[in-house]
């Protein structure tokens, strides 16, 4: 017990409530483990929103999405409406609890919040690219789509299933000089007219009858002027890397 | 125990000393009394307010790292409850999307004009119930708390540039009230 001589009313209210017990001091233990949870939370955070981040550009790519980009307005309305705009809310809102997060580290609350969301931001683009590259959506995908995998991870199979205006897929019948002939899996025939503008060309030189090919252009009476063109890479429908 | 820094007490009272947390209580006791006081103005039980505080402090005394300066680190816990109070009370505005946080830019051209202000500490304090309070608390604690930009800038949790941009709306605020009083 500590004299009370020479004590304040706020010192005597204080160790009085200590020393009865009534006010605990909580142990070194207990903030280890606070500032181990924190930390994990923050790391699963940031994980998660690299999944999201890279699942975009999967998307994007399983779709073709980035075929369109030499189409004009055409291209850019096609891109804008088949933009996966769900996915981009949800990475948003990580981005903000992960800003909410760092707030607790004098790194992140000592320059302006703006620093920090930049920084957040690049980091889950250039993360979210590198992890793309990698196989890691394309596995999922391939095994959605052989049936093998259900539940949660089952939403994989239709993620390459946005139907787009001025896209073609099909199977390659003939090929004559700068013409494709194409069968959509509706069985309706295309002549692809392959021009100087069109993107791709690389791939129609390595394309024969056969190879399962996408077209983006209009399609008039059937004849389809090619603003790109990808080979379909084996049972893969993704573009060949 | 008088000669022991308030780091080396804080750690002592992490190993379960009472004394040397009574000794920081001596030494914080009328440091944040004062800046409550000024603070929450219109707030009847400043000591109450104080006592909670010290409760606070002692409870997650051991969250404390004794190699960075215990004085920002109990201001902060005194800022946090003071904020509580001043949400419950509803009597100020408290602002939940503040523009300084986020696009606050450094302003080295402030620095100066301060040093002529901070002899101005009478004339300040006779309008600082009349300003924001997002800016009467990094005016108290730097003028009157002598805490500098970085250590108010822990304290507030904000940047360092939004502490020298609230000083300049403050000062500007109050320099208002003086105009329009002359």
């Amino acid at each position: 017990m500590i004299k009370d001589n020479n004590k304040s009313k706020i010192e005597k209210g204080v160790i009085s409530k200590i020393e009865s017990g009534e006010v605990k001091m909580k142990s070194r233990k207990y903030f280890i483990l606070k500032a181990f949870m924190f930390s994990l939370s923050l790391l699963l955070l940031g994980l998660f929103l690299l999944y999201i981040g890279s699942l975009i550009i999967f998307v994007l790519r399983a779709n073709d999405i980035f075929l369109f980009q030499g189409m004009g307005f055409k291209g850019w309305r096609v891109v804008f409406l088949s933009f996966p705009w769900y996915l981009v809310l949800l990475s948003f809102l990580l981005i903000i609890l992960l800003q909410v997060f760092g707030k607790n580290f004098r790194a992140v609350y000592r320059r302006p919040l703006l620093y920090s969301f930049i920084s957040i931001l690049l980091f889950v683009i250039f993360g979210s690219i590198l992890i793309e590259k990698c196989s890691f959506h394309q596995t999922f995908y391939n095994r959605a789509k052989q049936g093998e995998l259900s539940l949660g991870l089952g939403m994989y199979r239709h993620l390459g299933d946005i139907d787009l205006e001025y896209k073609h897929t099909g199977t390659v019948l003939e090929i004559k000089d700068l013409q494709i002939v194409l069968r959509e899996e509706n069985n309706e025939i295309f002549i692809v007219n392959i021009n100087k503008e069109t993107k791709g060309k690389r791939f129609f030189e390595s394309i024969s009858a056969g190879n399962e090919i996408v077209v983006i252009g209009k399609a008039e009476n059937n004849i389809i002027e090619a603003n790109a063109i990808r080979r379909i890479n084996g049972q893969r429908r993704i573009n060949e890397r | 125990m008088e000669e022991k820094t308030d780091e080396e007490l804080a750690q002592l009272t992490g190993s379960g000393d009472i004394i040397a947390f009574g000794f920081l209580v001596k030494r914080y006791e009328r440091k944040l009394l004062r800046y409550g006081k000024r603070f929450l103005f219109n707030y009847e039980n400043i000591e109450d307010a104080v006592q909670v505080v010290f409760i606070k402090v002692y409870q997650n005394i051991n969250s404390f790292n004794a190699s960075k300066k215990f004085s920002p680190w109990i201001y902060r816990i005194a800022h946090n409850h003071f904020i509580n109070i001043i949400k419950k009370s509803k009597k100020e505005p408290m602002l939940f999307f503040d523009a300084d946080v986020i696009f606050s830019f450094s302003n080295k051209n402030n620095t100066l004009k301060e040093i002529v202000v901070k002899e101005d500490k009478e004339e300040i304090e006779a309008y600082l119930q009349k300003i924001n309070a997002k800016y009467r608390e990094p005016i108290i604690l730097y003028y009157f708390e002598d805490k500098n930009y970085k250590e108010i800038a822990d304290i507030l949790s904000i940047p360092i540039s939004t502490v020298g941009i609230r000083l300049k709306r403050g000062r500007e605020q109050i320099k208002k009230y003086y105009d329009k009083r002359q």
